[in-house]
């Protein structure tokens, strides 16, 4: 009894919808959005300093699956060891946003890449979002 | 370099910028960072979230905030980084600010072109608005100083 079963399964869906357990999403699997760690559009580092939250343009990298940020020398100095967020992000209309934010500890790491001072970021949390691809889940 | 909020670039970016980068501080010293429309009106920056989203919490304990604009096309060198004081307000901002909104993100020619391809995903948008956390709200961020900042991706070559 295909037809039944649909039916059934429509109606269920359709309640769950109501009673709001279909949840809409626009998360994706980070690697979704993985062209994001060559030479993202925005890239933007967040740190909390002197207990005022800063934000810094970056140069972003994804290199052997490490996210890595270069800054200028005179915003390198306090950045070991820090609390950062990284966010990559690219679109300007709502179903063109995606990205990708990075939670975690920045540290020192080698090589001086484009004159700028490289930093790794040590993951603690990694999203990824894509509006043009807002789904049920 | 820090310069007017009245600077040329300023204003450019202001006026042209599609999507800030506000950075807040959590109740717990914690940075959080999240990317926003805005729009300027009457000398305040604009930008809508939940009134329980994690920026809007962070603005209700910490009001001082940092506002990163980066030009929209990869040739651009500088961003513009504000420093400011937001206020959380709960529901729509007012009407002169929606307008903008809906002319500069909906209504604009390329935004209508991403509308119209997106037609059929606009009442998962609806419901997806509905599950924000808090239900609407916006801050409004009135900027103290300003400066134009160079992107290191973008060395002047």
């Amino acid at each position: 009894m295909p037809g039944l079963t649909t039916a059934w399964s429509l109606g269920s869906l359709g309640a769950e919808v109501l009673r709001g357990r279909v949840a809409v999403t626009r998360d994706v699997d980070p690697s979704a959005v993985g062209d994001l760690g060559g030479r993202p559009p925005r890239a933007t580092l967040a740190f909390v300093a002197s207990d005022v939250a800063e934000a810094l343009p970056v140069a972003a990298r994804l290199v052997d699956g490490v996210h890595r940020v270069g800054v200028p020398a005179r915003d390198a100095a306090d950045l070991h060891g820090r609390e950062v967020v990284l966010v990559v992000d690219d679109g300007p209309y709502w179903f063109q946003l995606r990205g990708l934010s990075v939670r975690g500890t920045a540290r020192r790491a080698a090589g001086a890449d484009g004159g700028l001072v490289w930093f790794a970021i040590e993951p603690r949390r990694v999203l990824a979002w894509d509006f043009g691809r807002i789904r049920e889940t | 370099m820090r310069v007017e909020l009245a600077h040329p670039t300023v204003r450019t970016f202001l006026r042209r910028g599609m999507v800030a980068l506000v950075a807040t501080r959590s109740a717990a010293g914690r940075p959080f960072l999240t990317p926003l429309w805005f729009v300027v009106h009457a000398g305040v920056v604009w930008v809508t979230t939940g009134t329980a989203t994690r920026a809007a919490r962070n603005v209700a304990r910490h009001p001082d905030v940092t506002v990163l604009i980066h030009g929209e096309t990869n040739a651009a060198e500088v961003a513009v980084r504000l420093r400011g004081r937001a206020t959380l307000r709960p529901g729509l901002p007012p009407w002169p600010v929606l307008l903008r909104i809906a002319v500069k993100y909906y209504l604009a020619p390329r935004a209508l072109r991403s509308e119209v391809a997106n037609v059929a995903r606009w009442p998962l948008r609806t419901r997806y608005y509905a599950s924000v956390a808090g239900g609407p709200g916006h801050l409004a961020i009135v900027p103290v100083a300003a400066e134009v900042v160079a992107r290191p991706d973008r060395p002047a070559e």
